[in-house]
């Protein structure tokens, strides 16, 4: 259960930081609009979001590593399971990233999230089941 | 209590020295498997890139060599130029069956008039073709008309539009071309008649106008009559054409396939020394355990087991530890190059495609019998040593 919640602790940092730095935007890449202005492409919306989703997921890690009450380790393994769920679908399918094979957000920070997310999930999951055995 | 539940028991009492083993044995099968799918799916793109172009000869611009294989190769756009007239001269040389001309261009950087920014393009003339027809009649059903273009399997239409646009005019994706992991699957293919024309508009309809340098061509593919040697024809060409340069086929992309077998060579060295610690770790944890439950299995010798069932109690342990372990490093490569392929392709410029079936499932055997072998080479010695001890003894110590 500790190395668990050590490896989501380790996740939502992942989940976290890569993004910031694998953005078009931080490639100084932007939507050229005719008008001069430029506007940021969606895979730095991404970007941002993932970091309101690394943090619960790193004190869901933390709460797991700290709690010695079995009874909270479920909900928060359940909690974990669902924001590695979201940490897949937000560059996926709730927001994306831009289209180009050869741009950073598609070539590292979507399958970077993809499995980080994979891996949470498949470690709440493993949680769930290591609290349910150990009551 | 059947041999396996005591097998799985085993393993579970001790957390972590089953944790130990389990990842000495993933390291075991992931690094030699993913080094050698990574290499061996280089391989398969190149010979694929080799195959789809269908060529004996590419003939380009003497001193662009490097340039073309790079754009064939990554994709990325080059512009070299040979007068339209060594087209002919060639065509005469003798054992020379086919030749057919071509053009290389590119969409502008950052511009609104184009949908792809950079994308290299291909423009090939279809009375004279004979390497793409093939796939064009595979892929989307018959040849190229005006305005129409083929694409690598990465090349779409944008959402918001119905067409691709390219210097401000638009051009309809007829099909897309088979994944080949390398930059060409960001091409787009044409006809001289379509690139003649996005040309000839582009003037009043694009940022920046795309010149064709009238009576030049980018490069020449060139089909042998059989039985001629592509060796004695590139030499005919480097004496009697000046201005060129003839590749063979297999030759081209060597730096690439050099540069995949010497990187192969660096990595198995630092395998080799990871071999032998992941070994050394193994059975230094066979070791402790061997040692650590030598009551126990002295007890069960006491009970009537027979030497060879401790022994094999322990290597069967060994060897669940080490499938599982192999199995997930192996199945952990797998997802990081099925997600990454983009960023093997893109970021590091490799070529890659996932090797053929026969091939992949030859690497995962081999993989997993590594690590098999490694990990039992490493838990017999001490599983030999403490199913001989007495019973007495074992349980003395």
């Amino acid at each position: 259960m500790k190395v668990a919640a050590v490896i989501i602790i380790l996740l939502a940092a992942v989940v976290g930081v890569v993004p910031q730095f694998t953005d078009c935007q931080s490639r100084g890449k932007a939507i050229e609009l005719p008008s001069g202005k430029s506007l940021p492409m969606k895979c730095h919306w991404t970007a941002r979001a993932e970091i309101a989703l690394a943090v619960p997921l790193l004190l869901c890690g933390v709460s797991l590593l700290v709690s010695r009450r079995k009874e909270s380790w479920r909900p928060q393994a359940v909690l974990a399971i669902a924001l590695g769920l979201f940490v897949v679908l937000l560059p996926t399918v709730l927001i994306g990233v831009c289209v180009k094979p050869d741009m950073v957000c598609r070539a590292l920070m979507k399958p970077t999230l993809t499995l980080a997310g994979i891996l949470a999930v498949a470690l709440g999951a493993l949680c769930f089941l290591l609290a349910g055995r150990q009551k | 209590m059947n041999a396996a539940r005591l097998i799985y028991r085993n393993i579970t009492r001790n957390g972590f020295r089953s944790g130990v083993v389990f990842c000495s044995a993933l390291l075991l099968a992931a690094l030699p498997f993913g080094v050698t799918f990574i290499t061996e799916g280089g391989r398969a793109s190149l010979q694929l890139v080799l195959d789809r172009l269908g060529a004996d000869l590419l003939i380009v611009p003497e001193g662009a060599e490097m340039k073309v294989e790079t754009a064939l190769l990554m994709g990325k756009p080059a512009q070299a130029w040979m007068p339209l007239e060594k087209l002919a001269e060639i065509a005469r040389l003798p054992g020379v069956a086919r030749v057919s001309p071509q053009l290389h261009l590119a969409t502008l950087s950052g511009a609104s008039c184009c949908s792809a920014s950079e994308m290299f393009i291909v423009a090939y003339d279809p009375a004279t073709d004979f390497t793409l027809r093939p796939w064009l009649d595979q892929q989307s059903g018959g040849a190229l008309g005006p305005g129409e273009v083929l694409g690598g399997s990465q090349v779409t239409v944008p959402n918001e539009r119905a067409n691709i646009l390219v210097y401000g005019s638009p051009v309809r994706l007829k099909g897309n071309l088979a994944r080949s992991g390398t930059g060409l699957d960001q091409t787009l293919f044409m006809t001289f008649q379509t690139a003649h024309e996005i040309a000839r508009m582009s003037a009043t309809r694009a940022e920046q106008e795309l010149v064709v340098p009238t009576n030049q061509i980018s490069a020449i593919l060139l089909k042998l009559q059989p039985g001629v040697s592509p060796r004695d024809v590139a030499a005919r060409i480097g004496r009697e054409v000046p201005g060129v340069t003839a590749l063979q086929s297999p030759e081209l992309f060597r730096g690439t396939r050099r540069g995949l077998t010497g990187l192969l060579r660096i990595i198995f060295v630092v395998l080799a020394l990871v071999w032998l610690l992941s070994v050394a770790v193994t059975g230094l944890i066979f070791s402790l355990a061997a040692h650590e439950r030598r009551r126990e299995l002295g007890v069960m010798r006491a009970l009537g087991s027979p030497r060879s069932v401790v022994f094999r109690l322990l290597l069967a342990e060994a060897v669940v530890l080490a499938l599982a372990g192999a199995a997930s490093g192996i199945a952990l490569c797998l997802a990081i190059a099925f997600w990454f392929r983009e960023a093997i392709v893109f970021l590091l410029e490799m070529p890659f495609l996932f090797p053929p079936p026969a091939l992949l499932a030859a690497l995962i055997a081999a993989g997993l019998l590594v690590a098999l072998l490694s990990v039992v080479l490493a838990a017999f010695v001490p599983a030999w040593r403490i199913s001989r001890m007495e019973p007495a003894s074992a349980m003395r110590e």
